[in-house]
């Protein structure tokens, strides 16, 4: 089960996720921010996974691809609040190299460029 | 220089083509002799205590061993297909004959379960004595072939480790049930003897039956449930889907866009087929140079693999 909701800041776009994101959950997390970044893509992206519990593989491959349309498109992505058990699973995949990540909004927002 | 021609339409190269590891193979096809000639003279051996003992155990132990005969057989027919090759009919290989073949194994080791299941409840209904040479003869068999078995079983191992195969997994899983089998029947056997007169021994020999059932039963479950799902092309397991992510974020800034990412497994071999988006500023030698890396990077994370880089 995966909760996804968006909030919207003046200076980024706050994704949360609640729950898994197992192979079946990937794919409802993927057409989400596919929408949402067919908007018409904010500068700034921020995902809280502060609520995050687990993630397989199908979720990392989504956030790879995620990583890489924001990046084409000319945005900013951080994450922040990762659980360790999902830290651990960035660790492992080498993700930590390549994405940005902040212990708390906040610090998220100030990498950002936003505060 | 290369190998003669086995005839005229096999390719003198298409088992390099379609096994990463011909050398691997061909020891997987030895050990699988092995065990075929070992298995044929333990056939021959049970055979021989059956007819000459009145034990429904060596009854028992006759049709498990002929089961196991006919599924290292199988697995033996299978690796030698593998071995001489696919032709133009099978541009993926023949490796779904492993999960096949194991499949089979599987259905085997369930058709021996029920035999001694039978078998293990007729005695427990009616408990009698055990008697005649072939109890003897079984004895010593079940000791010569407890050693060998093991053996066998130690060797399909690490040839599984070693080669990523599912056959030589599921022959590992095969060995193993059949030295503890050979345990269980000769302590059943040498039980009955030493107790000879005491009432309750006559319910030792169904006992133990009944378990070597349920360790035939929890073996044949897992390699089915292995087999079923590589021939449906389940994507592969997640600690390999894992290497395939590390790489493509080693790689990070090489690609534009990553499309999609497929994998399946097909015997001992893994096939994963990547769809990349590159930049309109990159040169096709540039994305040639960066296809060619993650390809090669990723063929030796992941043992066995054959990868394609399709470029969108």
């Amino acid at each position: 089960m995966l909760e996804i909701t968006s909030t919207d800041h003046p200076e980024y776009l706050q994704i949360s996720l609640r729950g898994e994101i197992t192979s079946a959950s990937a794919s409802q997390l993927e057409r989400t921010l596919a929408e949402l970044l067919a908007k018409g893509p904010p500068p700034r992206w921020l995902l809280d996974l502060g609520d995050l519990l687990f993630t397989s593989s199908a979720g990392l491959r989504v956030f790879l691809t995620f990583a890489k349309r924001t990046k084409t498109a000319g945005g900013r992505l951080a994450f922040c609040n990762v659980r360790p058990a999902v830290a651990e699973v960035f660790e492992v995949s080498g993700f930590t190299q390549i994405l940005t990540i902040a212990p708390d909004a906040a610090a998220a927002a100030v990498l950002l460029g936003a505060a | 220089m290369r190998p003669p021609q086995r005839s005229s339409w096999v390719p003198p190269d298409t088992s390099m083509v379609h096994s990463p590891h011909p050398a691997g193979d061909s020891n997987r096809e030895s050990a699988t002799r092995t065990a075929l000639i070992a298995g044929a003279i333990d056939l021959t051996v049970t055979l021989g205590a059956l007819i000459a003992a009145n034990s429904a155990v060596i009854l028992a132990d006759f049709f498990k061993t002929l089961l196991e005969f006919i599924a290292v057989l199988l697995a033996w027919l299978a690796i030698r297909r593998i071995q001489r090759g696919a032709n133009h009919e099978f541009d993926y290989g023949v490796g779904k004959l492993e999960n096949l073949s194991s499949l089979a194994v599987a259905i085997l080791m369930v058709s021996c379960l029920f035999v001694i299941a039978i078998n293990a409840i007729r005695n427990l209904l009616h408990p009698s004595e055990i008697a005649g040479i072939g109890v003897w003869i079984s004895l010593v068999s079940q000791v010569l072939y407890g050693v060998i078995n093991m053996r066998l079983c130690l060797r399909s191992r690490r040839l599984a480790r070693e080669q990523n195969s599912p056959l030589m997994a599921s022959q590992a899983g095969l060995f193993y049930t059949k030295v503890f089998g050979n345990g269980f029947i000769l302590v059943s056997l040498a039980l009955s003897l030493l107790l000879h007169g005491v009432p309750w021994v006559h319910y030792v020999d169904p006992i133990a039956s009944l378990m070597i059932a349920g360790s035939i039963l929890l073996a044949a479950l897992g390699i089915f449930k292995a087999s079923t799902l590589d021939l449906l092309d389940r994507t592969l397991e997640e600690n390999t889907q894992i290497v395939i992510l590390r790489a493509l974020a080693h790689h990070f800034d090489c690609y534009e866009e990553l499309h999609e990412i497929r994998s399946r497994r097909s015997g001992s071999h893994v096939f994963v087929e990547i769809i990349l988006g590159f930049s309109a500023a990159q040169s096709a030698a540039e994305v040639q140079a960066a296809a060619r890396r993650l390809k090669a990077e990723l063929e030796h994370e992941i043992q066995g693999s054959r990868v394609t880089i399709g470029i969108a």
